[in-house]
């Protein structure tokens, strides 16, 4: 039953991508860029793929948004704590998916010293 | 696709990957795997960043694994090495190359290989003092 809610829950949150992407368009803060690429890449779920899709449009805006999204769309899923909690324990699936949205910001802002 | 039916699709597509899981659980036992495996000690810091690097099919079948794992012994760190490296998905480089160019495929690829490690530690010590 969890996964059916959280699938569910996936299934909303693709169809709202396009907006998600529009809005990000207009938003161009350095370094706040990293955190707002992942949260977005955080609460998303679905193939890498269509993260390195829409991260191209997001790398014209900066590079920092564009990779901080696809490091977190691949290492941190929000929406799939209630699953991970079962298996590993609340602790586990919170504090990991907290550690791995910071890190992915800070992999976002090292990406703008290359 | 509206979310219901996207929902039902994927749990249809899951259901011979749990079944796997249990057969590679089932596998684990007969051949006391785990044991064999905790004994590798620090060497698993690797394994298991491979292995992340490597696995392919849904999460929730890896889940079901990894928790067998830990709930004969294994340390946190290993897990989450190696959730952490499944980030890296081999197939799909030329598409990231394609999309993101050389320099940034192989700094984003590489930033979660390196960054795991830490990942790993830092996660655990902090799930062992909470």
């Amino acid at each position: 039953m969890i996964v059916l809610g959280v699938l569910i829950l996936a299934g909303i949150l693709n169809n709202f991508m396009d907006a998600i992407r529009q809005i990000l368009l207009e938003v161009n803060i350095p370094i706040l860029n990293s955190f707002i690429g992942s949260f977005i890449g955080s609460i998303s779920i679905g193939n890498p793929s269509i993260s390195y899709v829409i991260s191209e449009s997001l790398k014209k805006i900066s590079k920092d948004l564009a990779v901080s999204f696809v490091v977190s769309w691949v290492t941190v899923g929000f929406i799939q704590i209630p699953i991970e909690a079962k298996y590993f324990g609340k602790k586990f699936a919170i504090v990991r998916n907290i550690v791995g949205f910071l890190f992915a910001a800070i992999i976002g802002i090292i990406s703008l010293l290359i | 696709m509206n979310p219901i039916s996207y929902a039902i699709l994927k749990s249809l597509e899951i259901i011979p990957y749990l079944i796997l899981a249990q057969l590679i659980i089932f596998l684990f036992d007969k051949f006391r795997i785990t044991k064999r495996i905790r004994k590798l000690g620090k060497k698993n810091l690797i394994i298991f960043s491979i292995l992340g690097i490597l696995s392919t099919g849904p999460i929730y079948m890896w889940y079901e694994i990894l928790k067998k794992l830990k709930e004969e012994g294994l340390e946190y760190r290993y897990i989450l090495i190696f959730l952490y490296n499944r980030a890296i998905k081999i197939p799909l480089i030329p598409l990231m190359l394609y999309f993101l160019g050389f320099k940034l495929t192989l700094f984003i690829n590489l930033s979660i290989f390196l960054f795991s490690f830490l990942y790993g530690y830092l996660v655990e010590k902090i799930i062992l003092k909470l």
